[in-house]
């Protein structure tokens, strides 16, 4: 993985992007959101921020294990 | 061998000079160092790491080992530069590497004429006593290819980024039969290939093209390729692949750093990297003078050069019958050919040049080997026994050995990203098979190595990938070609030899890996193939293992009793071939692309004494050259001034950030510590966020410019940072409502203009039609406004316990705004006084908000009571965060009144003197006070009074202190209030 | 064959512009529905040029258009736009320096930051950094407009200036 595709974009270098977090599971306690993330092989769901392009911030659905990018999808906006 | 009578293939005629380890030579226009040189019969160009062995060149190309030179002349010098790549300039100065004083007379390589060779693992287990690092210094000295320039003096190395349909590698008869389908399909093609001119074996190999003399087809290929718009690329390396991204590297005239790095982005990639031919292991198989068959042949063919008089082939497969045959005819007479095969394992068209061979007075020899070479500094003839009784033993003599063990296809870049290999035992070598989608590799790094063969397969790749890539499939008619047979082969990796002997079969030139390493580190335990790499250093040189790295593997398998197929090779890694760091560095050398943030009055502090410092990207004053000698002296003068009549500080790298939007009030309030939708609009109030984690984040003032919009202040180097964590909030939790974020840092200059005439200062300035509206500002007010014709607010607010104000406006009147308020007597002052202000006052500095410390650490009680919450609150009750030694911010100074102390001393008391209770986060020499003061984090159990030690061993010593209330001047605040 | 030539002298224009009034708008929805969008460039990348084919409204980022010049016809829009609670107008004027990109290897000189091809691949503008530094890149029929961040102008303009300068030689 060494390109992402910002939903508005479109493929660009991932040194345009900056990895934030991994998403805790739904229904963590405040502690477990800060302090228990998960670090899953199969399926990690993570934020990213467009930080050198948009700046829009993203939600980014890969598979660790096999470098491959599911899934990324705008958070803002308000289509959730 | 006279330099100018050769014909080459890339020669111009033109003579060019050129200085080699001192001595002057000649060559022509299109030589190579390594080609003239080798027609100036030098033979000897480099000695090998380990044992300083003589070397001479062993291949033509970057998989060379041995001939590696340094060009240019101190200081300014290009180490490893491969001989064979090396295009010769009028000029050029070259020497070889590794010796010393001289290539011909090495000092260290008396080391194995005195002890014998030092094996595999000697330094791990000879230099342990005392250590290792005792001995460290005298063997790096000797370690090491060539030496780091100290001024390399060379323009930096751009990286272009671009991307295309189909990316093609290599510039043979595959990758050039590749780029023509492609490109006739309509897709956008890039070749890339590392010579200066395409064409690969086809410059020497004998056949035929659609009816053409090889290069011809050549020539016309490229002639359509350009009418195509394909784009070629040459002297231009596939070195590295990522991700889909391929670097290829551009280094005209073969030298590194001089260079462009390309940077594509293919649809789809063709790998058409041939073959690299491999060497096969004999005694004294690295003697100036033993070279591989292909390069002796490219030798020839591109530069003219005739490797030597009298030959000797030795060789497991036809071409070498092939070979021979061409050398023959260039004038050289061939000895012998020693085939290890038996002779009816020879193909039909080899066994009838094999007959022509003979006829001419070769003798082809079956069935038989090169047990060594002879000779002292380079070849002076060939043991040759048969296989079956290697003690009957034959001298040959000659001037030139040409050794060929097969080839290993380049699967080198397909390997890198997961591409899987198999071995092929009709090669004896491993073929890429599966690859990942995208990519394909054509002719010799399949494996194929027949002329019509390789020009089908090249044609298939490149028709396949312009299909998948979307563009149309070529209909047209492919090269058809016909050349030499797939040449048959029998693999065979070493020529008997007793154990003695096993000490000088070399496999990898260049780090000294012998059979007898092999056999030494299977006998200590390293079995596995990449274990056996790092611990005999197999495939570590320049080359990556591409001359010894498949041979070493098979005489790994062979001592192991395994099939080779099991044993594999260790993997394969980029680059490719060695590239400069100085071309990975791009345009970030020297002060290129060394970017600085400006604030509008940038140009004013360098003009007027201002002494800059970074702070993220920003550069801004520490303080004024004519206040002082140095920081700490310039940073009292000018904040004493600042409490006495007052000063001005550059504040424009503030970051800013304006939110704005019916539900504005309440974002913020979810992002700050208190709440921001009680600030009035025209006022302001000083906030602090908060981490998830509840630890303070960065601290700055909220300004309500209207019901629906704030513009929220940020520290300087947090500015990048807070406007990430504004953005976070408002894509996730507030996705949707009625809330925006824009940061406006550059959009506003800040002026703070501070002390006890500041207010007069700036009426002067502002004119009557601002001095009412300045007049009734209370503290953390604004008033806006228009000043020549831009955007103005004015805050009062302040950070240095003085009557103080803010200016907030347009870039476009900074300069002008500033230079009125020095002219109304006004000096300005750096961060260095800003600090001591600062400090005096106990306002937190910077060291305090470390992402340890919780909003109770720092004295914020009252704002956690009002019990807004906000991001971070939850998780502020946790009881660590009660417990009785958790610090708190207290202040701090000397208990005589004189003493000094520094951030960073840690605080001990009288009862625990060797455990820390607390340290210093910021001290200050304070101008007002007369006494060094600071801030400090202290455990809860000491309280105001207390006396506690300031240690701080390797700066100052100690210092007896006092903790005190953490405003140090004006407790009262009335100065702030005037 | 494509001739390889060193990067010592590109051929380039940039042409810095005097800076002027700027405003950002950004929307409270995206994508943006309703009235709002009528007459705005609402695809990712999209421009709306005026008369002489100068971008007026470049849709930048996810719900946020850079006005670099506001006429009155485009004020007009965004003031429509607010008044109907789509959104905020921020007065960003000092926040970008506008230059202007051309001459022949204008292409090239983005190639050595960005492969300004597919970056602008069926868009007409985009966010992107070039020499590190953040920028708002659009095609016009002259080359490129480009919109630095105010604090980088200085070593956006030095860093083409090298570009141009011949390289020291060897």
């Amino acid at each position: 993985m060494n390109r992402l595709t910002c939903p508005f974009c479109g493929p660009r270098e991932l040194r345009e992007f900056e990895f934030h977090k991994t998403l805790p599971e739904p229904g963590s306690s405040p502690y477990a959101r800060v302090y228990e993330r998960v670090a899953r092989l199969d399926e990690s769901t993570e934020h990213w921020q467009h930080v050198l392009g948009c700046r829009a911030w993203l939600r980014v659905r890969r598979n660790p294990s096999t470098d491959a990018v599911l899934e990324t999808t705008l958070l803002g906006g308000g289509a959730t | 061998m006279s330099g100018n009578l050769r014909r080459g293939t890339r020669l111009r005629g033109e003579t060019l000079r050129f200085r080699f380890d001192g001595r002057d030579y000649t060559g022509q226009v299109g030589d190579t160092a390594a080609s003239a040189l080798l027609a100036n019969g030098v033979r000897a160009m480099g000695r090998s790491v380990k044992y300083r062995r003589l070397r001479g060149v062993l291949a033509a190309g970057p998989e060379e080992p041995n001939a590696l030179f340094t060009v240019g002349t101190d200081p300014c010098v290009i180490p490893n530069v491969y001989a064979p790549q090396l295009e010769l300039t009028d000029g050029l100065v070259a020497r070889s590497q590794n010796r010393w004083p001289s290539l011909r007379y090495d000092v260290a390589s008396l080391l194995q004429a005195g002890g014998g060779f030092f094996g595999a693992g000697f330094y791990y287990k000879t230099f342990i006593w005392p250590s290792w690092h005792a001995w460290e210094a005298p063997i790096r000295a000797l370690a090491g290819l060539g030496t780091a320039p100290r001024d390399a003096n060379l323009a930096p190395v751009p990286h272009e980024h671009s991307s295309c349909d189909v990316l093609v590698a290599g510039g043979g008869a595959a990758g050039l039969a590749a780029a023509l389908a492609a490109a006739r399909g309509g897709a956008r093609v890039v070749l890339v290939e590392r010579e200066p001119v395409c064409g690969g074996e086809l410059e020497f190999e004998s056949g035929a093209i659609d009816g053409q003399a090889p290069l011809e087809w050549v020539r016309a290929t490229l002639a359509e390729l350009d009418r195509l718009g394909a784009r070629i690329l040459t002297a231009t390396t596939l070195v590295a692949g990522n991700g889909g991204e391929y670097v290829a590297h551009f280094e005209p005239g073969g030298l590194p750093g001089c260079s462009t790095m390309y940077k594509i982005r293919p649809k789809q990639i063709v790998l058409a990297l041939g073959a690299v031919e491999r060497p096969i292991a004999f005694v004294n198989n690295d003697l100036p003078g033993v070279m591989l068959i292909g390069a002796a042949e490219r030798f020839l063919a591109r530069y003219g050069v005739r490797i030597g008089k009298t030959l000797v082939l030795f060789a497991n497969h036809d071409r070498a019958y092939a070979a021979a045959t061409r050398l023959v005819a260039a004038g050289m007479r061939v000895r012998a050919v020693v085939d290890t095969r038996p002779a009816d394992a020879v193909g039909a068209a080899a066994a009838s040049r094999r007959a022509a061979l003979v006829a001419g007075g070769t003798e082809c020899l079956a069935e038989h080997a090169v047990l060594a070479a002879r000779g002292g500094r380079e070849v002076r003839g060939a043991t040759i026994a048969p296989l079956a009784t290697p003690s009957a033993t034959r001298n040959f003599g000659c001037d030139a050995l040409l050794v060929s063990g097969g080839w290993g296809p380049s699967v080198h870049a397909g390997t890198q990203e997961g591409g899987t290999k198999r071995y092929d035992a009709s090669l004896g070598a491993f073929v890429a098979t599966e690859q990942p989608a995208g990519r394909a590799n054509a002719g010799g790094a399949n494996g194929i190595l027949e002329l019509g063969a390789v020009l089908a397969d090249g044609t298939a790749a490149g028709r396949n990938a312009a299909r998948v890539a979307g563009r149309g499939s070529d209909a047209s008619a492919a090269p058809t070609g016909a050349g030499d047979p797939a040449p048959r082969l029998v693999p065979f990796w070493r020529s008997p030899a007793d154990r003695a002997g096993e000490k000088r079969q070399f496999i990898d030139y260049q780090n000294d890996t012998t059979v007898a390493d092999l056999r030494a580190t299977l006998e200590e335990g390293f079995i596995d193939v990449e274990h056996v790499k790092r611990y005999t250093a197999l495939g570590f040189g320049t080359d990556q293992g591409r001359i010894g790295g498949l041979l070493g593997a098979a005489i790994l398998a062979e001592l192991r009793g395994e099939p080779l197929a099991e044993v594999g090779t260790s993997r394969l890694r980029p680059p490719y071939h060695s590239v400069a760091m100085r071309s990975i560095a791009g345009l970030r050398v020297d002060e290129n692309l060394r970017i600085t943030r400006r604030t509008p009055l940038y140009d004013w502090h360098l003009a007027h004494g201002g002494v800059l410092e970074p702070m993220d990207l920003w550069m801004r004053p520490r303080y004024y050259t004519q206040n002082g000698p140095a920081a700490y002296e310039a940073g009292i003068v000018e904040a004493r001034r600042v409490r006495e009549v007052g000063g001005i500080v550059d504040g424009s790298t503030l970051g800013k950030i304006e939110v704005a939007g019916p539900d504005a009030a309440a974002f913020l309030d979810t992002l700050y510590l208190t709440k921001a939708s009680t600030i009035k609009v025209g006022r302001s109030k000083y906030m602090v966020n908060l981490r998830e984690d509840g630890m303070v984040l960065d601290d700055g003032i909220v300004l309500r410019l209207a019901e629906d919009r704030f513009l929220a202040t940020t520290s300087s180097g947090h500015g990048a940072h807070m406007l990430s964590h504004f953005e976070h909030y408002r894509d996730t939790e507030w996705s949707g409502r009625g809330v925006t974020v824009t940061d406006v840092t550059e959009a506003w200059a800040v002026i703070v203009v501070a002390g006890p005439t500041s207010r007069t200062a700036l009426n002067a300035v502002l004119g009557a039609s601002w001095a009412e509206s300045i007049d009734a500002l209370t503290h953390m007010a604004f008033a806006r406004g228009l000043h020549g014709g831009q955007d103005l607010a004015v805050l009062r607010a302040s950070f240095s316990g003085e009557l103080a104000f803010e200016l907030h406006c347009r870039p476009a009147i900074a300069v002008g705004l500033w230079e009125s308020l020095v002219a109304a007597g006004l000096q300005p002052y750096g961060l260095e006084a800003l600090d001591i202000l600062r400090v005096e006052k106990g306002y937190l500095v910077s060291s305090e908000l470390n992402g340890q410390t919780t909003p109770a650490d720092l004295g914020m009680d009252v704002m956690i009571k009002l019990g807004n919450p906000c991001i971070g609150r939850d998780l502020l009750d946790r009881p660590a965060f009660r417990e009785a030694t958790r610090p708190r911010l207290i202040g701090v100074r000397a208990v005589d009144g004189r003493g000094r102390f520094y951030g960073g001393a840690q605080l001990t008391a009288a009862d625990a003197p060797n455990r820390p209770c607390g340290y210093v986060t910021s001290s200050v020499y304070s101008p007002a006070l007369g006494e060094w003061v600071g801030l400090a984090l202290v455990s809860r159990l000491h309280a105001e009074g207390a006396v506690l030690t300031a240690r701080d061993p390797l700066r100052i010593g100690d210092c007896a202190v006092r903790l005190t209330s953490i405003v140090h001047y004006d407790a009262s605040g009335g100065r702030m209030k005037s | 064959m494509t001739t390889q030539t060193a990067l010592k002298s590109l051929r380039i224009e940039l042409v810095a512009h005097s800076p002027g009034r700027v405003l950002e708008f950004v929307a409270f929805l995206y994508p943006a529905g309703g009235a709002f969008v009528v007459g705005w460039p609402s695809a990712p990348g999209e421009v709306r040029n005026d008369a002489e084919g100068r971008p007026v409204l470049l849709h930048v980022a996810p719900a946020r258009w850079l006005v670099p010049a506001p006429c009155d016809e485009i004020t007009a829009l965004v003031d429509a736009a607010v008044a109907a609670s789509a959104g905020m107008s921020i007065d960003a004027t000092g926040k970008w320096c506008e230059f202007h990109l051309s001459g022949p290897d204008a292409g090239r000189a983005l190639g050595l930051s960005i492969d300004s091809e597919s970056v602008l691949d069926g868009r007409e503008c985009a966010s992107v950094v070039l020499f590190d530094c953040p920028c708002v890149l659009a095609r016009v029929s002259s080359g490129y407009a480009i919109w630095v961040r105010a604090s980088f102008a200085v070593d956006f303009e030095a860093a083409f200036g090298r570009l141009r300068a011949p390289a020291r030689d060897r």
